[in-house]
């Protein structure tokens, strides 16, 4: 079982992974349409990737009225277009704004975790976004938290 | 043996070896002394003179 | 497609816009961003309108590839008639407003006329508006972009705007986006300030389309990964541009107490690169950028405790650094920080604080001149002086005008010690021990300048056999000769216009390192995303053409060979300090003199630096004609 490890600290705010998912998924560089999105603002000095977290018991799945998302072999919540009539009530519902709406084609999206190789992490150079066997997704969040604080400590901050 | 990384003299320009972690080193080219600071654990750079 | 983006026409007297498509014809001689600009300047723009007349051009522009996944894409270009110069006015700005632009439809806003009260553009959607700016005028860079944001609601609009020096026309007051990055030279924001223009914003949501996705994203990350596996995008990760100071003061190419000595010495090691680190909080990048060249820095404690910035880059640690005589990392962040509000190239601004400076050492300028005393060193003097110049106020307002007028006032010789080339400051590096750098600053159609053709890597004396692979020529190693350099500048300049009409980012090209991507990268790069094909030669030729043009547009302002000697001091006073081999280094007249006549033949230019009427013709390039559309 894989999952994202996510780290703002590490964000740069390049959103390269924006570019490449819209690229990815709609053939356009069009960042207002990617599955990611970076919640920035360089005057307050904010980089926040936001992304679905492919959730255990997706409220996504509980809450869709025609039963439009399905899982996958790689544990992507997908949206079965077929089905989808877009009432938006997983965009409403979803605690962590992992599903969004296209603001060109009007469609709801979400993550499906480009067939089992997350293109935003391709092109994360800093690492910021991860997707990683659970296993070492657990130390790699301890290791993260441990050298933020050993960065606050060697600067003095703390 | 200690690992030994490359970073340019800035004097002779050329490519001297420094043992990892070391803070000072001398170009064996030139022998000009260099403080190091390090970009990566395997990338040396000259600081400034020691 | 890339290429369906817009340019819209803007007359800000008649408050009319018009939007036209580019044609491919444009595309296949200029590119875009940087060329395509000059496109329009060179022919709409004549000899008799003076920088800040109405009918001066402020051209923005996208780099062709701007808005794309990779090699630092979030450019800008912004280029006028410089009020510093009276010739070619261009800055090339990071950030993220260029790719909203596109978004936005646009990839050029051709801008004429002066609104009648302050204005600001807001574009989306392939709509131009022009919106009333009242309240934000006299507002600093960074309130406007937060207020225009709130008014639009949302939060994704990117602005480029000017701040107090602009609104104030300081001759070199520049463009800002975002925190920290700036449209920094040729006086770019005192043009948008003289047309009562405060702002442009822009959102969009129209689709750029990539010609062959597949193979593009392939590509790009093979690019981004490129890019970063050389140690100078490691270092520049790690350190930001600040690394070039450990470079410059050991070596000793850093103007110091303006330009009178090559370095501080020890005296300057407590900025050295690796001191910035503990203030960092974290890195931040432009758009589509991989190496992350920025630090988000705090100061948390004395004088300036508590300022949150982005850089500071290397250029400011000459300006409130080695050029005034301070060696103190929290000064030269607050400084900064202070610079990007004021909306003020930082680097021309320490040039012109350090002349002011060197005068009063000298007597030409006294108490009584400037109100208190400029001694080096102090850190509350050059702030204040600096807060004058902003603000035009006392001597301020002499020193805002730049050099060139700045010197006549003063009279006494202090022409000498202004270090600028065809009136615009140099960056704090001292050229006069590297005859390369010394013929680019000098040649540089925007005036003293290190990124218009800075053939960096010479300083790293690569075997001669590369160097003829790199640049096609035989170029000597030895980075003290003149022979052969004159090539290298040339080659530098063609390329470095292809960046900058690309959109790409100059530390992600062959500037720093020569194994950064360049023109082989660049043609399947253009392929896959525009679909056109293009040779190498094709590439240097559109380089050669985009570059002539800037060239035109000097002469037809009554530029020529005179404007393209390095400051006089270059030549006089050899290097007091450095290594042994770069101390007592001088230039010398006479292969100065042979390698500007190399640089021209080179060009197809003749012996007075103008070009040929067969050079012109190779390249297309006619006599200006006016083909601003009518707005009516
Ligand atoms: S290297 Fe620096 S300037 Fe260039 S794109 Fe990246 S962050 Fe921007
Ligand atoms: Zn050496």
């Amino acid at each position: 079982m894989k999952t994202f490890v996510i780290d703002p600290d590490k964000c740069t705010g390049c959103r390269d992974c924006e570019m490449v998912c819209s690229l990815y998924h709609e053939k356009v560089v069009n960042p207002s349409r990617s599955r990611i999105t970076i919640i920035r603002d360089p005057l307050d000095g904010i980089e926040l990737p936001i992304i679905c977290m492919q959730c255990d018991e997706p409220v996504c799945v509980l809450v869709c009225p025609v039963n439009a998302i399905y899982e996958n072999e790689h544990g992507a919540k997908i949206i079965d277009y077929t089905k989808c009539m877009g009432c938006r009530t997983c965009v409403i519902s979803c605690p962590i704004g992992g599903a969004l709406i296209d603001p060109v084609s009007g469609k709801t999206i979400k993550c499906d975790l480009c067939d089992g190789e997350p293109r935003c992490v391709k092109f994360c150079s800093t690492k910021a976004i991860e997707y990683l066997d659970v296993s070492i997704a657990n130390q790699r969040i301890k290791r993260n938290t441990i050298e933020r604080y050993l960065r606050a400590l060697k600067s003095g901050r703390v | 043996m200690a690992e030994k990384f490359q970073a340019r003299c800035l004097n002779c320009r050329n490519r001297f070896e420094v043992e990892k972690g070391n803070e000072i080193a001398e170009c064996h080219h030139c022998g000009s002394k260099w403080r190091i600071s390090w970009v990566t654990p395997e990338q040396p750079k000259v600081q400034g003179p020691a | 497609m890339v290429l369906n983006r817009k340019v819209a026409f803007i007359d800000l007297s008649k408050g009319k816009v018009v939007t036209r498509d580019i044609p491919l014809e444009l595309r296949k001689k200029h590119l875009g961003g940087r060329g395509l600009n000059w496109y329009y300047i060179y022919n709409n723009v004549s000899p008799d309108v003076k920088p800040f007349d109405p009918e001066n051009l402020f051209v923005v522009g996208a780099g062709l590839l701007t808005g794309m996944p990779m090699l630092g894409t979030g450019r800008t270009q912004i280029s006028t008639k410089s009020p510093m110069t009276n010739g070619v006015g261009d800055a090339n700005m990071g950030g993220a407003f260029g790719p909203e632009m596109r978004y936005s439809g646009f990839d050029h806003l051709v801008i004429r006329g002066r609104a009648e009260k302050p204005v600001y553009l807001f574009l989306s959607d392939g709509e131009v508006e022009i919106r009333d700016a009242k309240h934000l005028w006299g507002l600093d860079t960074h309130e406007t972009q937060r207020a225009i944001k709130e008014e639009i609601g949302d939060e994704r609009v990117e602005s480029m705007v000017i701040g107090k020096a602009g609104e104030k026309r300081v001759y070199f007051a520049n463009v800002m986006n975002g925190n920290k990055n700036a449209g920094g030279r040729g006086g770019t924001g005192a043009v948008m300030g003289s047309k009562n223009l405060k702002a442009i914003a822009c959102r969009g949501l129209i689709d750029l389309e990539v010609s062959d996705p597949e193979k593009f994203m392939e590509y790009a990350l093979q690019m981004n990964e490129q890019v970063l596996s050389t140690k100078w995008a490691k270092t520049l990760s790690r350190l930001g541009t600040p690394l070039l100071y450990d470079v410059s003061y050991t070596t000793g190419f850093i103007g110091t107490k303006n330009w009178q000595y090559n370095t501080p010495g020890s005296e300057g090691e407590p900025l050295e690169a690796e001191n910035l680190q503990k203030y960092m909080i974290k890195h931040v990048a432009c758009m589509g950028c991989s190496v992350h060249c920025r630090h988000r820095v705090k100061i948390d404690r004395g004088k300036y405790a508590g300022v949150v910035a982005e850089g500071p880059e290397y250029t400011m640690m000459g300006s409130f650094g080695t050029l005034v005589g301070c060696y103190d990392w929290d000064f030269v962040i607050k400084g900064n920080d202070e610079c990007n509000k004021w909306g003020i190239d930082n680097l021309s601004l320490g040039a012109v604080i350090s002349w002011a400076f060197e005068l009063y050492q000298r007597e030409i300028l006294t108490e009584k001149d400037v109100g208190f005393r400029l001694q080096w060193g102090d850190q509350d003097a050059v702030l204040e002086l600096a807060r004058m110049i902003v603000n035009r106020e006392g001597i301020g307002d002499i020193l805002a005008n730049g050099f060139i007028e700045a010197s006549k006032k003063f009279g006494e010789g202090s022409e000498y010690y202004a270090i600028h080339v065809k009136g615009h400051p140099d960056l704090h590096t001292d050229e006069r021990g590297v005859p390369s750098f010394a013929l680019g600053i000098a040649t540089s159609t925007r005036g003293a300048d290190h990124l218009r053709s800075r053939p960096a890597i010479d300083l790293f004396q690569l075997p001669e056999d590369f160097l003829e692979k790199l640049i096609g020529y035989k170029i000597k190693s030895d980075f003290t000769a003149y022979e052969t350099k004159g090539i290298l500048v040339w080659w530098f300049e063609l390329y470095f216009n292809i960046v900058d009409s690309l959109g790409v980012c100059k530390f992600q090209s062959t500037f720093n390192c020569p194994h950064c991507p360049q023109y082989d990268e660049y043609i399947p790069l253009l392929k896959y995303t525009t679909g056109m094909k293009f040779s190498k030669e094709e590439l240097m030729q559109i380089g050669e053409r985009n570059y002539t043009m800037e060239r035109m547009f000097n002469i037809l302002n009554g530029m020529g060979k005179k404007d393209d000697y390095p400051p006089a001091r270059f030549f006089e006073e050899a290097n007091p300090r450095g290594l042994p081999f770069m101390k007592g280094r001088k230039l010398d007249r006479e292969k100065y003199e042979e390698m500007l006549a190399e640089y021209y033949r080179q060009h197809g230019w003749n012996d007075d630096g103008i070009p040929t009427d067969e050079t012109l013709s190779k390249l297309e390039i006619g006599m200006p004609e006016k083909n601003f559309p009518e707005v009516e």
